[in-house]
């Protein structure tokens, strides 16, 4: 579901007008350059206890289809903490290119870590050794509750133009600066989790306030217009839940830079594009993130109370 | 007695010396035993004072110009001459005079052209000014009414974008480049105040009304001493004076804009006003696209008062601006979003001639630029709001003594800069807080006193050989409270350091000596050397390579060093003809230090340390215009081609390497027509031709959660499609000299004729059907834009 955030709605506002103005858009063959081969890793390494995942790939031509070949075979992968302890990591035969802790291994919050990675991204038969600095994992706030209320959309993270269960936020924002992020889950499936979609929270204006139901969602129950467009509807006796992370600035720059790589080049309010700078050393493209997770969960129920923001 | 020989190194040099000695005094020779014709030159119609209107002698081909008021000087010997006035849109005025004493002559030239409409500046390259000037550059009025434009409305920024040497920043936007340069480094100037934002609705418009322009000059090389502040040009626009005789109405209205301006006199031949105002009505028309509620559109007013003294020595006049541009749209339920940018602008200025050699002009104006963005929503409401306030103060001495034109001079600018403030008020309505409260982000408010000195000479020796020299010497000074973080050299955080009280805590010293030298052969070649040093100490932090309304200005400081240029350029222009015609060539190299940048995805809004962002290196620019003009005939209109290069070291930035600036654009070619085949009857056209705009593609991408992220290569290594357009007009006029004070004109054309689709942006996708393909898909703002507009004057 489309998010309108309220505190960078103007960046949308002049390239809306011009383009209204009669601009258009074409589709144009462009050549272009090609580059080295560089190692890609996507790896996230949390306090849950789980199999935790070490993505690596291969950079290629931009304009290049076969991604599917990408996965980068025969790495030996692991992480350190702090004390020396190492978890390695198994690759998954389903997956290639991707590599798995135990079920069983967890961070923890305070702790540092870094990745080690021996492959061979350039396909030259000799592994290179790539490696990111000491990472700490954040503290994550507590979320005290989520509920879920039926109305329109609410500020400030939508516009109210549209109806369906906000999923409202009760949690201390400390005085210090987060760096959190959060997405949902509608049944245990987890939604908008993704590098593109995951949802930043600007704390700028809340530190050291109690966030008393603040909407992090608006979930389209089956009134929703542009039903293409719903990842998923939500009915009276789902479960809903809240995950939020709290990342590092790093992380959370990132996850920046990476959106504004993905968004559309618009004079006016773009610069120069500029290449993503990640943690990983030997020129290798990507992250290793270390972050901790928070969950709070709630069923939807029949809504009694009259909506709380109204057309 | 023994003497002693002299080395014939040293005895050249001394005679070198002796010369240049002659020469420098040679006018003052010159003008021993000579009387003085002198006089001045004004419309007859509304005795408006005529600058730079060429004053020749048939009889030996020598000549001047007039001065800013009109005023023109020669030092002559007794005898029997035929003056020649000639000034473009006007008659000629042929006059005989007998010179047996000191003479004043004044003359009321009158105007041959039947309606001048559109932008008209005044300014005649046939004379002695442009001759001897590298780099200024100035239109004929007629070729820029008659350069078609976006939606019909002349504009003298649109005309300033088709000179050689200037490119247009972007698709019908009103930014440009001059030589190279930023589009923060362009003076624009309306009655002698800055204008720090001259666009109206994102560009397609500027905030000058071609209806109030008086005077305009514009400078890209060889700029006065009297300017500074800016590193590649100045655009100078003056206000025209309201009639002193009678009143004036003119008028017009097009598919999208209307205005009408009124004036005349006060007190007859002493006080007179001017009154002028534009708006648009888009917002009718938006509900018929589907777009109800949204607002769109601006409106400007302009006024000018002018006093002139019973005793003819002393003149008052008093200018204002006031422009608001408004865009808003609704957000759904009770939620209304806005965006509003406007300049403010008060002057007066006070004119006092000692005498026809001597006149003093004190100026002192307020210029204001405010840009705010607010959404309310019910629940709650914010604005953000970037501000940049000037207070400023000028006087000028020139003095014109035969053969030189002495200027010195002083300014004071006291600029506060208000780089960003946010307030949100949350509503207790809203619930998620546990109270109503407002939350305010400021960037702090910074506070500024530029100021200079200046004194330059223009010196002809013996009517061929024109010497330029001058400096000006610029403070610029950092006031507190204030706090200044310092960086090392990797601009890594290393302190912060706080001012309390007002006191001025750092100033930057500026020394920019400018030097010309013309001359002029009788065939009607001059070849012209310049060289000139500009500083700038106020910069625009843009994120965009275009620029938009919520830039913002911010000053040099211990940390940040004023950018400085230094250019060399070299002319050479022909005319022939009886003035039909003229070519030239002028080529020029311009180094640009501690030019500015931002770091790869920095932060420009909302950022409380946004000296952090910015990225230090140098830049040098190099460029050969050509330019060929037919000024008169049935078929007339000038061509210009213009090879550039213009390149950029920055920390940090594309790994400390050099790269193409974004107004880097090595090709341009400007072409304009106007073809003429009745007094009735015009037809215009013009052609734009850029290389493409330099661009950043990806040469590779990495795939993060199936998303395919790009990796670039070197900074501005691609370039975008050329970028080409032709526009086509055709204007109407009312019968000629009818003796009817009612006349008009009709026109109606093309923007963008051949509809061709030039990129505005390029932008690099995944396909959303086959997320395993990219493509490449353009932005093209326009296809062909008709317009028609109808022009009165009464």
């Amino acid at each position: 579901m489309k998010r309108t955030k309220t505190f960078t709605f103007f960046v949308c506002l002049l390239p809306v007008f011009l383009l209204w103005l009669g601009g258009c858009m074409e589709i144009i063959d462009v050549k272009l350059s090609s580059t080295e081969v560089r190692l890609v890793v996507d790896a996230r390494f949390t306090d849950e206890v789980k199999s935790h995942i070490v993505k690596l790939s291969r950079t290629c031509d931009y304009f290049d289809p076969h991604t599917d070949s990408l996965g980068v075979r025969g790495a030996e992968v692991y992480v350190t903490d702090a004390q020396g302890l190492r978890i390695d990591f198994s690759p998954v035969d389903t997956m290639p290119g991707w590599y798995a802790s135990a079920p069983d291994v967890s961070g923890r919050s305070g702790e540092t870590y870094s990745l080690h990675i021996w492959a061979d991204a350039d396909g030259d038969g000799v592994r290179e050794y790539y490696e990111t600095g000491n990472e700490t994992m954040p503290f994550m706030p507590t979320i005290d509750s989520v509920k879920a209320v039926y109305g329109y959309s609410m500020p400030p993270f939508y516009t109210g133009d549209r109806k369906g269960w906000n999923i409202l936020l009760y949690a201390m924002d400390p005085p210090t600066k987060e760096y959190c992020g959060f997405s949902y889950a509608v049944n245990g499936k987890v939604y908008e989790d993704s590098i593109s979609n995951i949802f930043l929270f600007p704390d700028n204006f809340s530190s050291g306030v109690y966030l008393r139901g603040v909407a992090l969602y608006c979930l389209p129950d089956t009134t929703e217009v542009n039903k293409h467009l719903v990842k998923v509807f939500v009915y009276e006796g789902d479960t809903v839940s809240v995950l939020g992370y709290s990342f590092t600035e790093g992380y959370s720059n990132y996850i920046s830079e990476v959106r504004s790589a993905l968004s559309s080049n618009i004079p006016v309010f773009s610069g120069a594009p500029s290449n993503i700078k990640g943690n990983i050393s030997n020129n290798a493209f990507g992250y290793f993130a270390v972050y901790s997770v928070e969950k709070a969960s709630c069923i939807v129920k029949k809504q009694t109370a009259p909506m709380p923001f109204k057309r | 007695m023994y003497q002693k020989a002299v080395p014939p190194e040293i005895l050249g040099a001394f005679r070198t010396l002796l010369l240049v000695c002659c020469l420098l005094v040679g006018g003052g020779c010159l003008a021993q035993n000579t009387f003085t014709l002198s006089g001045k030159i004004v419309d007859k119609t509304t005795s408006e004072a005529l600058p730079d209107v060429a004053v020749w002698l048939q009889e030996s081909g020598k000549g001047t110009t007039t001065d800013q008021n009109g005023r023109y000087s020669l030092q002559l010997p007794a005898g029997n001459y035929t003056l020649k006035i000639s000034y473009l849109s006007y008659k000629t005025v042929v006059r005989q005079v007998k010179l047996t004493a000191n003479r004043q002559e004044n003359i009321h030239l009158e105007s041959d052209a039947v309606l001048l409409q559109g932008v008209e500046i005044k300014g005649n390259r046939t004379n002695q000014t442009a001759r001897s000037t590298i780099g200024m550059s100035s239109f004929t009025s007629e070729m820029v009414q008659r350069i078609p434009a976006l939606l019909g409305e002349a504009d003298i920024i649109k005309a300033v974008q088709m000179l050689p040497g200037v490119l247009m920043a972007s698709e019908s936007s009103s930014g440009f480049s001059v030589r190279g340069g930023g589009l923060d480094q362009n003076a624009i100037l309306l009655d002698k105040a800055i204008i720090y934002n001259p666009t109206h609705t994102c560009g397609f418009f500027s905030v000058f009304n071609n209806d109030i322009i008086g005077n305009a000059e514009i400078y890209k090389g060889d700029i006065p001493v009297s300017y500074g502040g800016r590193l590649s040009s100045v655009v100078d626009v003056s206000m025209r004076d309201g009639n002193f005789h009678d009143y004036r109405l003119e008028g017009g209205i097009g598919l999208l804009l209307a205005k009408l301006t009124v004036d005349g006199p006060i007190w007859k031949d002493h006080t007179s006003f001017l009154v002028s105002g534009r708006a648009t009505y888009f917002d009718a028309f938006l509900p018929l696209a589907g777009m109800k509620g949204t607002k769109l559109g601006f409106y400007d007013l302009n006024a000018r008062l002018v006093h002139k003294f019973k005793n003819r020595k002393d003149r008052l006049a008093l200018s204002g601006y006031m422009g608001q541009d408004r865009f808003g749209m609704p957000g759904g339920s009770d939620i209304h979003m806005g965006l509003d940018f406007g300049n403010k602008m008060l002057g007066l200025t006070w004119t006092h001639f000692f005498s026809n050699r001597l006149v003093l002009n004190v100026n002192t104006h307020l210029s204001d630029y405010l840009s705010y963005v607010g959404q309310d929503a019910g629940g709650y409401d914010f604005v953000w709001k970037t501000r940049i306030t000037d207070y400023a103060g000028q006087a000028d001495l020139a003095f014109t003594p035969a053969n030189h034109e002495f200027r010195t001079g002083f300014s004071l600018q006291y600029h506060v800069y208000q780089p960003g403030k946010l307030t949100v008020n949350m509503r207790e309505s809203l619930g998620f807080f546990d109270s109503a409260r407002s939350i305010a982000f400021n960037q702090d408010r910074l506070h500024t006193l530029e100021s200079a000195v200046y004194a330059g000479n223009t010196q002809t020796i013996a009517n061929r050989l024109i010497l330029k020299y001058g400096v000006r010497l610029s403070t610029f000074s950092n006031q507190g409270p204030d706090s200044v973080s310092y960086f090392d050299k990797d601009y890594n955080a290393v302190g912060r350091r706080y001012f309390d009280t007002r006191s001025f805590y750092h100033t930057w010293f500026g020394f920019e000596p400018r030097v010309g030298l013309a001359y002029l052969f009788d065939c009607g070649l001059s070849l012209k050397f310049n060289y000139s040093r500009t500083v700038q100490y106020s910069q625009l932090a843009t994120n965009s390579n275009s620029g938009n309304p919520l830039d913002i200005w911010f000053p040099a400081n211990p940390f940040v060093k004023p950018q400085t240029a230094d250019m060399l350029a070299l002319g050479l222009s022909f005319e022939w003809g009886e003035q039909e015609w003229e070519a030239s060539v002028e080529g020029y190299y311009k180094f640009m230090h501690h030019v500015i940048d931002f770091k790869d995805h920095s932060n420009v809004l909302l950022n409380s340390d946004l000296y952090g962002e910015l990225r230090m290196g140098r830049g040098w620019a190099y460029g050969l215009e050509l330019y060929l003009q037919r000024r008169k005939g049935m078929v007339n209109g000038s061509v210009s081609y213009t090879y550039s290069r213009s390149m950029r070291v920055i920390d940090q930035v594309n790994d400390g390497k050099a790269y193409p600036s974004p107004q880097d654009r090595p090709h341009a070619v400007n072409l304009l027509l106007n073809i003429e085949p009745h007094p009735r009857h015009v037809i215009s056209l013009n052609w734009v031709f850029y290389s493409g705009q330099p661009a950043t593609y990806p040469v590779g991408k990495a795939v993060i959660d199936g998303q395919f992220v790009p990796i670039y290569g070197k900074r501005n290594s691609d370039r975008m499609e050329d970028y080409h357009r032709m526009d086509v007009s055709y204007t109407f006029k009312s019968r000629p000299n009818t003796g009817k004070r009612f006349s008009w004109n009709l026109s109606a054309g093309v923007y963008n004729a051949y509809a061709r689709k030039n990129p505005w942006a390029v932008s690099f996708r995944q396909d959303r059907n086959d997320p395993t393909h990219a493509y490449a898909e353009k932005i093209y703002l326009f296809s062909a834009v008709p317009f028609i507009s109808f022009n009165f004057k009464w």
